[in-house]
């Protein structure tokens, strides 16, 4: 197992030892994918003992317990919800479009952005993505649980939402084909589909692994049934891959389209504001910028807590940073653009109600996601700033407030000045509208929470791969 | 006793071994291994099976679509055409990529024979190194005789365990 190291990974292997093995490991700019040292056995041991360990971590608890009780909260909301009708938001008229709009769509942005991570990625197989696909994926996947409660929420009538269905009916009616809002319930419900398809579909081998190393009956039982009998034959990895990167390849595409039908959604309303071709790009440049951001936020402290030093090296941290940097400036273009189409375009109703963004009301949130999407992600350029880990754990908060914001003003300031003046009016967001989202980022969080207890929370046949080609094992 | 079950301790010895036993004409050889031996398989017609799903899940909603709004319900919307086909094209693709998901993902398990949460073969003790580093391989037969000389093969080969698959 233990082939001679190449010299530069001999100086690493010199430079750790002087470190410290048992000490943190603070990243560096310099470091490789993977540090020297793992083994795929040992890999696999310290991966699973996380997973089968007997308690949790006292970290996990003091985590774990204040997301579930936001989870509970998104509970009663929305039972109260079903109860009273959507009386009990903020909405009404003209903003008929609030929190529950906003917020599924900053979720199924930060979902976006691990699919991306993990399916294109995949494609263009960059050899930094094996560390943290499966976080990326379990972040996809909570993200799209998130996004998803919201648009049966918004039905008003939620006990109609089948309607959105084919099906024959006594009606003789069938849905809207031609709507945009019919496009995006589709494709929701084939992004959380697809998504979960695939997590688990990548997870086989690891629930396989997972289940030969557990001890107790239980744990064989449960992770035996989940692995579906995946045993690593030939034959199983052979059908495995196959149909693994072709589910990659479908997914790079969805993710793209996800948002985009999200973006039309807006887009194929006449309202001030939102009609605009731009809109479908627009909205996939900031979903890469929330889900790297997120990414980066869960990475961080995972790597530090759960000791995955040798797997999430400085040069996790750096591509993550110069991406998060890449799609800010996207980002950055398409506000331009944003405000350049408006005053070209010159439509007054378009100019007065982008005033109210500029120097108006809504002011803050305008330049609040000026300044968190584009202005402050920049200090990233700086090189030693993104293996500052409390910098970058900052600047990604921020960037995650800053697409809340940025949804605050695309959702609400375009729709309190419609072309009427009449029509004029504001939104409040109520007690409940911030309890649903905090109850969905409770979801979220435990979601991904659960995820790191009880799935490995790194993907380990690639992982075998990558420390196989590392120490120049598959030559043969 | 329908067969044996021998370990190596690297990749190289077992793909050594194969060559070996290739050599020796054993048949009917399984490999279990942590990790794929070629990631990049060619001959699963799951890729085929995908496409095929995917493109009748594409047709199939784009024909739907055109029956609900060109003969069974038809719609005046503006005076636009009956037979608008644009909007129909996103949710043919949102679903034809559904089905082709659901096709790979479905056809894996029928034609790995999956799931099957229990063999013979997870009967032997060393087995349960097959997904952590331990590269095994079977050999299956009804026929004694085989099985010795598989045997008295694989013991040429060192390998770091053999065992009978009950």
């Amino acid at each position: 197992m233990s082939d001679a190291p190449a010299s530069p990974e001999l100086a690493l292997q010199r430079r750790l030892a002087r470190a410290g093995r048992n000490g943190i490991r603070a990243p560096r700019l310099d470091d490789p994918v993977l540090l020297p040292g793992p083994t795929r056995a040992s890999m696999t041991d310290r991966v699973c003992a996380i997973v089968l360990r007997e308690r949790a971590f006292l970290w996990w608890w003091i985590a774990f317990i204040p997301s579930f009780l936001l989870f509970a909260l998104l509970v009663i909301s929305i039972c109260y919800l079903f109860w009273a009708g959507i009386g009990i938001w903020g909405i009404g008229w003209p903003v008929a479009w609030g929190f529950a709009i906003l917020s599924y769509v900053w979720w199924i942005a930060i979902a976006s952005g691990g699919t991306f991570i993990s399916a294109l990625f995949f494609l263009v197989r960059v050899e930094w993505r094996t560390s943290i696909n499966r976080v990326a994926e379990s972040m996809m996947l909570f993200g799209a649980a998130s996004a998803g409660v919201y648009p049966i929420l918004h039905l008003g009538r939620p006990w109609f939402a089948y309607w959105l269905f084919f099906y024959p009916n006594t009606m003789g009616l069938w849905a809207q084909f031609r709507s945009p809002l019919l496009w995006d319930f589709w494709a929701l419900y084939t992004y959380v589909l697809a998504s979960v398809l695939y997590w688990y579909f990548g997870l086989l081998p690891d629930l396989a692994t997972v289940r030969d190393r557990a001890t107790g009956r239980v744990r064989q039982w449960v992770y035996g049934f989940f692995a579906l009998g995946f045993r690593g034959s030939d034959k199983q990895w052979k059908h495995f891959h196959a149909t693994y990167g072709i589910m990659a390849a479908i997914m790079a595409p969805v993710v793209v389209s996800i948002h985009s039908i999200v973006g039309l959604d807006f887009a194929g309303g006449a309202t001030v504001g939102w009609h605009s071709t731009e809109f479908p790009p627009f909205f996939v440049f900031g979903a890469l910028l929330s889900g790297f951001a997120v990414v980066l936020l869960i990475v961080i402290p995972m790597r530090r807590l759960m000791r995955l030093e040798d797997f999430i090296t400085g040069r996790h941290l750096d591509v993550l940073c110069k991406l998060l940097i890449t799609s800010s400036l996207l980002l950055g273009y398409a506000y331009i653009m944003d405000a350049f189409t408006t005053y070209y375009g010159g439509d007054p109703a378009d100019i007065r109600m982008f005033g109210v963004r500029v120097h108006g009301m809504y002011m803050p949130v305008y330049y609040g996601a000026i300044l968190f999407n584009i202005l402050i992600p920049q200090l990233l350029w700086i090189r030693p700033l993104r293996m500052r880990q409390p910098v970058v754990i900052l600047i990604c908060l921020g960037v995650i407030v800053g697409m809340w914001l940025e949804r605050y003003e695309i959702v609400i300031t375009s729709l309190h000045r419609p072309h009427l003046p009449s029509s004029w009016g504001t939104f409040h967001a109520t007690f409940w509208d911030w309890a649903t989202l905090a109850g969905t980022i409770g979801l979220f969080l435990s979601g991904i929470l659960l995820s790191l207890r009880f799935v490995p929370a790194i993907s380990m046949h690639e992982m075998r791969s990558l420390i196989g080609k590392q120490r120049g094992e598959r030559a043969a | 006793m329908s067969g044996i079950l021998a370990a190596f301790d690297t990749e190289r010895d077992l793909r050594h071994a194969l060559e070996r036993l290739r050599a020796e004409r054993i048949e009917a050889l399984e490999t279990y291994t942590p990790m794929a031996l070629d990631e990049r398989p060619s001959g699963s017609p799951l890729p085929l099976v995908m496409f095929v799903a995917g493109m009748l899940g594409f047709i199939g909603f784009f024909a739907l679509m055109t029956y609900a709004d060109v003969w069974n319900y038809p719609l005046n919307i503006g005076g636009r055409p009956k037979f608008a086909w644009p909007p129909f094209v996103p949710i043919a693709f949102e679903l034809g990529v559904l089905t082709a998901m659901a096709a790979g993902f479905f056809g894996y398990f029928v034609i790995c024979r999956m799931p099957r949460l229990h063999e013979p073969i997870d009967e032997c003790d060393s087995f349960r190194e097959a997904m952590r580093d331990g590269w095994f391989v079977a050999i299956r037969s009804e026929e004694a005789e085989r099985l010795t000389h598989a045997r008295a093969v694989l013991d040429t080969l060192n390998p770091a365990v053999v065992e009978v698959i009950p």
